[in-house]
């Protein structure tokens, strides 16, 4: 298994915890409570996938390739799927809120950054999923 | 000039001339007959020009007979989409921030707001796009076809 997919694996194993560990922060402090001011703290979480390059050491010293030009086209093809499915999400998402709350209805203005969080959860997930589909999801010695 | 310098200006020219329109119409609305700017900003139907853009495959077609792409083509499309996406991307978290900030995490805000960022997105990444495409082949016809 090379670098790329180790990061992409480490991703999507971060958001993924993230997601379960904090919803289920949030409907417990919900089911005890009835409200929640800890749960949503857990999305913190997050800040570990900007620890990728220090975990993720890029090869050194000579004769250690660090990429090639298929690791570059494959992480182009990734970025590059990411950003074209994530341009019709954020569309569809904002017309389908229009058509559901109304042209004269309001929503909470936090809803907006929660928008931009999902926008850069999803655009993570996909160039991750689509990078472990190209490489193949396990190692098969293509370093 | 070749296909990909016709598209770009051709983007270029539409989404310009949907923004000027747009505005000179809210102005007009707004400045000279006085209208509330809920009612002016109706001159922001002329966006509904950008929808010219989808035409370009149509208007520029492919010629069979010559070669279409090379790794430069690819290379320079690219180094256009990512930084299109890459300021949109800016932008958009700056357009989710900002109100959330200035209205405060309890307020609302208009649903109207949502559209606005779509369409707003797609100007910004139409028009830098094709600026970049431009800037990277050169403005005019140079032959680098």
């Amino acid at each position: 298994m090379n670098r790329f997919q180790k990061i992409a694996w480490f991703n999507l194993a971060v958001i993924t915890a993230t997601i379960l560990i904090t919803s289920t922060a949030i409907a417990i402090e919900i089911h005890m409570r009835g409200y929640s001011t800890i749960g949503p703290c857990f999305v913190a979480i997050l800040a570990l996938l900007k620890v990728t390059p220090f975990l993720f050491k890029k090869p050194q010293g000579q004769g250690k390739v660090v990429c090639d030009e298929r690791d570059h086209f494959i992480r182009d093809r990734a970025v590059s799927f990411a950003s074209t499915t994530f341009w019709f999400a954020f569309i569809l998402s904002c017309f389908l809120l229009w058509f559901i709350v109304g042209p004269e209805n309001s929503i909470p203005t936090i809803t907006l950054p929660l928008m931009a969080l999902g926008g850069a959860l999803f655009l993570k997930t996909v160039s991750s999923v689509a990078i472990l589909v190209q490489y193949g999801w396990k190692g098969k010695d293509n370093e | 000039m070749n296909r990909m310098q016709k598209i770009a200006w051709f983007n270029l020219i539409v989404v310009s001339l949907a923004l000027g329109l747009s505005v000179v119409a809210f102005c007009i609305g707004y400045f000279i007959f006085g209208a509330p700017a809920r009612q002016a900003a109706a001159g922001f139907g002329f966006i509904g020009i950008m929808g010219f853009a989808g035409l370009s495959p149509v208007l520029f077609r492919k010629d069979k007979s010559k070669v279409q792409y090379d790794e430069r083509d690819t290379k320079i499309q690219r180094k256009a989409v990512g930084f299109a996406y890459a300021i949109f991307w800016v932008l958009f978290v700056a357009a989710a921030m900002i109100p959330w900030f200035i209205i405060g995490p309890n307020g609302t805000i208009t649903t109207n707001y949502l559209p606005w960022m779509v369409f707003g997105g797609m100007c910004v990444v139409m028009l830098l796009q094709s600026i970049v495409t431009l800037n990277e082949y050169g403005w005019k016809g140079k032959d680098n076809e």
